[in-house]
């Protein structure tokens, strides 16, 4: 079998296996939307900053946290669950390469960060007046420095779980606290600790990266909105978490010793 | 493919590993030939799940040689698993695929798989085959797992701890099932801590303790089997002394009492004839040999430990 034809067979095992299951189909792909409208919808929130509506920032954010959920979240949980009951060394025996493997399993990311963040668009099109700069090179930039970041990310943060038991608050805790001060849900005021803080982590780019794709700036056309500050300190991020998964990578469970 | 051409799967010499200051494994050497079954038996903790593993790649050995199949398995990679099954002890398949999709997608990976169903059928799991995998029972899954060891048509199988958790019917079609890929010529190393498996199964066996093989032969030889003494036991009859008995034996617990003899045709037909003509019955006679437990017993005792629970017994005679 070609290496190619191997890679879209593993994604394919991937997205039936994804799908099936109700937990992921839940926590990753329905809280996104389920957040769009709850927060989309409140009466009491800001309605407009800078002049421009709160839903033009607040469905980018929403796409953005989608797009974490299916690749940070997803990666981070799989490959924890996998390593502690034995799935990745069982892997080991045979002879399917480890990258047709992992190309599985980003694989199956991509696709479901895809689908969740064309159904948060749709919405945002069709439910919140979201407006389109046509600024689609910076979106599509964007979205794939998030992806590979946070698949990275979520390699890495696997690597720190000891067990399956461990896994839902590791993988969760330090995630929704970034989330919730890096703006996500609301807006953090500039000059306050919570977004210096936050500024030293990759949620808070990724969001204003995502948001200034999706802002009236300059003139409308496809060259702008590049965030390229914010997406350098992904990238940063990225580098860093391969390495981290990488030095600290085991394919056997961390319970056996 | 010239280091093939021998009739040995798998040839170790000198084999050890260490984790730090632990030697687990301290000079394995091990052939195995092309073809037969081959059992390893050993207490937990006695270098057996190690030497096993650096078979399957898993570690690297810290000296000596390892040849599976002719190739180094800490390096060969792809060349080597494609020809080598594992089952390993612990089942591990994803939850939310079928049994006929995790077996398909598995076939994938092998140049000559076996046909799927022919696999599902061969493991039991035919009206299981288009179920989900976590609505399986624990047997099941394990099923499933030696389903995925053999889909590739191994020419080395190695099965850890294969029947552990069986019902006495699964475990019997376990054993069909290692049996009919011995009869197609497929090499087959087990592990087990069932001493019955392994005398239904091995052609030859080794007993690993302490880090080291202390024995190693057919499952009628190993440890002296064949030729250790027979043990010939009975009732002693009210009112008669051992001593005036024509053979040597030993009293046992419960009025019993025992005759080791390397010639038991004549021991028997001397303390027999001597019984029929006093008109006395031997109540309870047995004849026997040292069974493959006790053999293997023996042989995992730890010296220091023997001596010491020897000492024991002498005190509190």
């Amino acid at each position: 079998m070609s290496a190619a034809s191997l890679a879209v067979r593993q994604v394919r095992y991937e997205q039936k296996g994804f799908w099936r299951n109700p937990t992921a189909a839940v926590f990753i792909v329905f809280f996104p939307l389920l957040f769009l409208f709850i927060f989309g919808n409140n009466d009491d929130a800001v309605k407009e900053y800078g002049g421009i509506p709160y839903h033009q920032f607040f469905v980018p954010a929403m796409l953005a946290y989608g797009l974490m959920n299916a690749t940070y979240t997803n990666l981070a949980m799989t490959l924890t669950l996998r390593r502690e009951n034995g799935l990745l060394k069982r892997l080991r025996v045979t002879p399917l390469p480890a990258w047709a493997s992992f190309t599985g399993m980003a694989g199956n990311a991509l696709i479901v960060g895809a689908a969740i963040s064309v159904v948060v668009l749709v919405c945002g099109f069709v439910f919140f007046d979201l407006a389109w700069y046509g600024h689609w090179l910076a979106v599509l930039l964007t979205c794939a420095v998030a992806v590979v970041t946070f698949s990275a990310l979520g390699a890495a943060v696997s690597t720190f779980v000891p067990n399956e038991d461990a896994a839902g608050p590791i993988v969760n805790i330090v995630y929704f606290l970034l989330v919730f001060t890096s703006g996500t849900f609301f807006p953090i005021s500039d000059d306050s600790v919570l977004h210096r803080i936050a500024s030293y982590f990759p949620i808070q780019h990724l969001n204003d990266a995502i948001i200034t794709a999706f802002l009236p700036f300059g003139t409308h056309g496809p060259m702008h909105g590049f965030a390229w500050k914010d997406l350098g300190v992904m990238a940063i991020w990225a580098v860093g978490a391969t390495i981290v998964a990488i030095r600290r990578w085991r394919w056997e469970p961390r319970r056996s010793g | 493919m010239a280091a093939m051409s021998d009739r040995d799967a798998i040839r170790v010499t000198g084999l050890t590993k260490s984790y730090g200051n632990l030697d687990a494994v301290r000079g394995v050497d091990l052939t195995i030939r092309e073809g037969e079954v081959f059992a390893l038996l050993g207490p937990n903790g006695a270098g057996k799940t190690t030497t096993v593993e650096i078979l399957e790649g898993f570690r690297r050995a810290t000296s000596g040689t390892v040849r599976v199949l002719g190739l180094d398995p800490a390096s060969a990679g792809g060349q080597l698993r494609r020809q080598v099954g594992v089952v390993l002890q612990e089942v591990a398949v994803e939850p939310y695929l079928t049994v006929s999709e995790v077996l398909e997608r598995n076939a994938g990976y092998y140049d000559d798989p076996l046909p799927v169903p022919d696999v599902v059928e061969r493991v039991g799991l035919a009206e299981k085959a288009n179920a989900r995998i976590k609505t399986l029972s624990g047997g099941q899954q394990r099923r499933l797992d030696v389903a995925l060891g053999i889909i590739g048509r191994p020419r080395l199988l190695f099965l850890d701890e294969p029947t552990t958790g069986f019902d006495p019917s699964a475990r019997r079609g376990a054993w069909d099932l290692v049996r009919s890929l011995r009869e197609v010529g497929t090499t087959i190393v087990l592990t087990t801590h069932y001493m019955d498996e392994a005398q239904a199964l091995a052609d030859r066996l080794a007993v690993i303790a302490r880090g080291r093989i202390v024995a190693e032969g057919t499952v009628d030889a190993i440890g002296g089997r064949d030729t250790a003494a027979t043990r010939i036991r009975f009732a002693v009859p009210t009112g008669v002394d051992l001593r005036a008995l024509p053979v040597d034996a030993q009293r046992e617990s419960a009025g019993y009492a025992v005759v080791r003899s390397q010639n038991p045709t004549r021991t028997l037909h001397l303390l027999t004839g001597w019984a029929i003509q006093r008109g006395l019955d031997l109540t309870g006679l047995t004849v026997d040999r040292p069974s493959l437990e006790d053999i293997y017993l023996e042989l995992i005792k730890d010296p220091d430990e023997a001596v010491a629970a020897t000492t024991a017994q002498e005190v509190y005679a």
